[in-house]
């Protein structure tokens, strides 16, 4: 009995299968309302992302990558509007660059002499004389230099040194 | 005491109050620069007109004119060159500049009032200059009624440059 089933199962079967169209099935599911069944972060919360991340080469993709449209594509002044230049400066050590640069070279370049030099010390050493002078008067006055550093449009108001 | 050179001081001190010394520097350059100049002027003149009239001119004679002369040169002298660049010749060499209270370029006109009025600094010892001393804003009596001020100003960035070139050719 158990034979006889087998073997109309076995010719059966394939007519079946061989008779169906499957394309036509396929159009015929909603494949929306079976997505909406579907627990789409449950799936996620079981993929293991670190395994899947070590299965792809990255040298790979990133050989595929075309850096130029990559590029053409950003918003250059955009970008640039976002970054604050000062603060970018401000974290230059300028000592170093200097430092490294050929200032042999610009010395003789430039029409700076002897003279400019001289003139430079002049001037610094006027505003060191000036402090010092200031401070024995606000020292002799009692005061604590809490003045105003210079001209609103000039300095940011904060008091002078 | 505070007399060495420090340009990254003098960096962050560009547009600050200046003080007495430079201030009186700055000044006593223009003194002499423009009373040189002014006589240089009479003594050429002098010549001139005796060689064009042959007759000779003494000034000790003509005081009135001589002062007036000095008055209108020294109004020539300082005020144009402050309502232009903001500094004298005294004050490009010691690195000040002539602004108005809230930092802003003098007028002309406000730069004749700060010279017209200076003389009053200077009468009674210098005591509308030392007034600067104890002046918030380190202004004199001429600032303070022509309502200006004098600042730092000089290229302090290129100067430390200079400074930072000068000690790695010497170090």
């Amino acid at each position: 009995m158990e034979g006889i089933a087998q073997d109309v199962a076995d010719t059966v079967v394939p007519l079946a299968v061989d008779a169906v169209d499957v394309n036509e099935l396929v159009e015929r599911i909603d494949i929306d309302a079976v997505l909406e069944k579907v627990d789409i972060n449950a799936v996620l919360a079981r993929v293991d992302i670190d395994a899947l991340i070590d299965r792809i080469d990255l040298n790979a993709v990133l050989d595929r990558v075309d850096p130029d449209r990559l590029v053409a594509r950003l918003d250059m002044d955009g970008l640039l509007a976002r970054v604050d230049v000062n603060e970018l400066v401000k974290r230059i050590d300028l000592d170093a660059v200097v430092a490294r640069t050929d200032l042999e070279g610009i010395i003789a370049r430039s029409t700076s002499g002897v003279a400019t030099q001289a003139l430079d010390a002049v001037r610094s050493s006027g505003v060191g004389l000036d402090g010092f002078v200031q401070r024995w008067v606000d020292r002799v006055l009692g005061r604590h230099g809490d003045r105003p550093a210079g001209p609103p449009a000039l300095v940011q108001s904060k008091p002078a040194p | 005491m505070t007399r060495e050179i420090d340009p990254e001081r003098d960096v962050g001190l560009q547009g600050h109050y200046a003080g007495i010394v430079t201030r009186v520097s700055a000044f006593v350059i223009d003194v002499v620069v423009s009373v040189g100049l002014y006589l240089l002027f009479l003594l050429l003149f002098r010549v001139g007109w005796e060689y064009v009239t042959n007759h000779t001119i003494t000034w000790g004679d003509h005081r009135i004119i001589t002062i007036i002369g000095f008055a209108l040169w020294a109004i020539l002298y300082f005020a144009q060159p402050w309502s232009t660049s903001g500094r004298s010749l005294g004050m490009a060499v010691v690195g000040l500049r002539v602004v108005r209270t809230d930092g802003t370029p003098v007028s002309f006109g406000r730069a004749v009032a700060r010279i017209v009025t200076l003389p009053l600094s200077l009468i009674f010892l210098g005591i509308g200059f030392l007034i600067m001393l104890v002046q918030p804003e380190r202004r004199a009596l001429h600032d303070l009624i022509a309502g200006t001020a004098v600042v730092y100003s000089w290229d302090a960035r290129a100067a430390r440059l200079r400074f930072l070139a000068t000690a790695q050719t010497d170090g």
